[in-house]
Order: C-alpha cells, then sequence, then structure tokens
C-alpha cells in the first residue's frame, strides 16, 4: 500500500513517546483545465507502544484530510 | 568550618551559618507595575512586569490565586536600583499574584536596635533577625512534559494567514502537565519557580492552484499560471507551575505566536515564464524544538508570614 503520507522526521521523547512530523497532500481536480493541491506539513504525538503509521492514518481520517 | 556560628535543625539542616547568607524580606509587591501583554486566546496570556528597589540581586516568591499556570521568566537590572521581576500566567482573570521578594541582609536597612546578627569572615552580614528571614515549608523538583499538547492543527487557511487568533489559539493552546503532590503546605502558600524549559511548535499549510488558461487543437496546455500560497503558524511556550490546593502542576504557558506567508505567482506559455509575482509578509517561526526538560526546582513557603 502506498501511504498518503510522508514522516518526515520521529523524534524520542523523555517520557518514552514520539514526536512524529509528517506532510500529507491532497489533490483534486477542480474542473478540466484546474488543479488544486492542499498541502499540511505539522506533527503529532504518538504512545510508545502505538504504531506510528497506523496513529497519523487514523488523525488524517479522523479530520478530513484521507 | 573552625570559627563562626552554625545552628542546625532536627534533620542536620543548615538554618544559620556564618558562611553563607541567608535570604531575608526586602518588599511585598501586591500587584504588578504594568501588563505587559494580555490575551484569552492561546489559553489566556498574561505577561507581568513588577518592579522592586534592591542593592543585590533579588529571589521573587509569588502567591497564585488562581488556577492558572505560573513562571518566572525575566528578572532584570534597571541600572538605578531597581530590578523588574517578569511573570507569565496563563488563564483570562485579572486577580495576580502577589510577589515577596527576598535576597541577602545586605540588601537590607533595619533600625531596630535588639536582636541578633551573625557575620561572615569578610565582615558582611550573614543573617539578620531584625529583618525577617526566609523559611522555606517545602520543595521538590518537576519536570514539563515534551509536548505541550499531543494533538496537532489541521484546517487552518495557508492564504496571507488568513486564520483568526480564536481558530489557531484554540488549536495551540497547552493540554499537557505533569502532576506532583504537596502535603502539609500553609493555607496562603508562595512559590519560587524559574522557568527554564521552553517549546516551539508550528503547522505549515500550502495551497496551489495550477490553472490551464489556454490550449492548443491538441488539447494540450499552452499558457499556464501557478498559485501558490504558503502559511506557517507558530506558538512559543515557556514552562510554567499551578497550585492545586494539594500538589503541584507543571505544564506550559505560551508567550508569543504568530504566523509567516508567503505568495508567488507564476506564469508560463508553452513552458516558458512570461511573467509572475510574489509576496512575503509576517514573523519568521523557530522550528519544533523542546529545550531544557530537566527538573526545575520550586520551593515554598508561608506568605501569610511576611504580610
Amino acid at each position: 500500500m502506498i501511504k498518503p503520507f510522508t514522516i518526515l522526521d520521529v523524534r524520542d521523547e523523555a517520557c518514552g513517546g514520539k514526536t512524529v512530523f509528517f506532510r500529507v497532500r491532497k489533490v483534486e481536480q477542480v474542473s478540466d483545465s484546474r488543479k488544486t493541491t492542499q498541502t499540511m506539513e505539522t506533527s503529532t504525538h504518538v504512545e510508545a507502544d502505538q504504531d506510528i503509521d497506523a496513529h497519523v492514518f487514523n488523525i488524517l481520517q479522523q479530520s478530513g484530510w484521507l | 568550618m573552625t570559627h563562626g556560628f552554625l545552628a542546625l535543625n532536627n534533620s542536620n539542616q543548615v538554618l544559620v551559618s556564618s558562611d553563607t547568607r541567608n535570604l531575608h524580606l526586602v518588599a511585598k509587591l501586591s500587584a504588578p507595575i504594568a501588563v505587559d501583554y494580555s490575551t484569552d486566546y492561546y489559553g489566556g496570556i498574561r505577561i507581568l512586569r513588577y518592579r522592586v528597589a534592591c542593592s543585590v540581586y533579588p529571589v521573587p516568591f509569588f502567591t497564585m490565586p488562581t488556577a492558572d499556570f505560573h513562571g518566572v521568566t525575566r528578572i532584570t537590572s534597571n541600572g538605578d536600583g531597581t530590578w523588574d521581576i517578569e511573570l507569565v500566567r496563563s488563564g483570562s482573570g485579572s486577580t495576580y499574584p502577589e510577589v515577596y521578594v527576598f535576597a541577602d541582609p545586605r540588601a537590607g536597612n533595619p533600625t531596630d536596635t535588639h536582636g541578633m546578627q551573625v557575620f561572615r569572615d569578610d565582615g558582611s552580614v550573614a543573617f539578620d533577625s531584625r529583618m525577617r528571614p526566609l523559611a522555606v515549608s517545602g520543595g521538590l523538583p518537576v519536570t514539563h512534559p515534551s509536548n505541550p499538547r499531543p494533538s496537532f492543527p489541521y484546517g487552518l487557511n495557508a492564504r496571507y494567514c488568513g486564520s483568526d487568533e480564536p481558530t489557531t489559539g484554540g488549536f495551540f493552546q497547552p493540554t499537557e502537565y505533569n502532576s506532583y503532590s504537596v502535603g502539609g503546605q500553609p493555607t496562603k502558600p508562595m512559590f519560587f519557580y524559574s522557568s527554564l524549559a521552553q517549546a516551539e511548535r508550528e503547522a505549515h499549510y500550502s495551497d496551489s492552484d495550477d490553472d490551464c488558461l489556454g490550449s492548443d487543437k491538441f488539447g494540450v496546455c499552452i499558457t499556464r499560471t501557478t498559485y501558490d500560497w504558503n502559511s506557517w503558524y507558530w506558538a512559543f511556550y515557556r514552562g510554567g507551575i499551578k497550585w492545586t490546593g494539594s500538589g503541584i502542576q507543571a505544564g506550559w504557558v505560551v508567550v508569543k505566536f504568530g504566523c509567516h506567508w508567503l505568495y508567488e505567482q507564476d506564469d508560463s506559455t508553452l513552458g516558458i515564464g512570461t511573467g509572475g509575482g510574489s509576496g512575503s509578509s509576517g514573523t519568521w517561526p523557530y522550528s519544533n524544538e523542546t529545550l531544557n526538560l530537566g527538573a526545575s526546582t520550586v520551593l515554598i513557603g508561608d506568605a501569610a508570614r511576611y504580610d
């Protein structure tokens, strides 16, 4: 499966979790002649026992980016 | 120590010694002289400035009359015998801490003729019973969470930093803290806490429109304009503590926030550029970092002793 987002950086935190920096992009063909692209780069906290990809996918889906 | 004075308590801790200087009350500051910044967004921000006349470096203790996060972020000399103490507070109310300023006895000018003084070997005063010495009733090390907020901001406007403060403030408002139980404290506690922990968080949004303005008879786009909008929203945090009545929470306070935007337009015909323009404005952000997360010391005393 091709991930619809890109992990830019993962930082280990003192509490054991991770701060994950990622980018997501959404492209929409508005008409035959016009295309729009929206991009977001931000971060989220992932607990030590969580899967990073699954966590990022879930929050992007919940927020309407995917 | 072979000469001098030494007083210990039952736990063998030093109370008074001719080798050190005790802190004594210099002044009680009932209100800030200025509120240098105020907003109710981003969890509420109040940057308060207190001023004290003191001939040596002041050590401020503050009360926490509201359930907000507080921290001393700066102490600066004005060069004229006065010092400005900057204290940040979260929350939206106008009830501000009282600040009790302590310093070593060189800062004092007592006039009573009776009492006890202890001198250091250089002849300066180490302790003076006429000057209301500081008594510490408790203390603990605190650490702050590595993230002021676990969730990320989404859906902010990429064009010209177009999202307003109520919107961005909600996304950057700090929510995380560590909790510590502290028992047996006075009814009116005062706290010494210098804010060291710092954090910056930002989010970058971009919109791009690719418009084909003219095509040839084969449908190949020959004239195209591309518009790019970029906005970087950011917030800068300092560590703060909150008194819950039975314990301390170590969390975060937003002290600065802003946004930087960039706009670019590019025109091309048959792949050849024919013109364009761009604009840029706003403040440049820091980059996602958390600094000075080591333990900070909180000292607790009884403010009622010094009223």
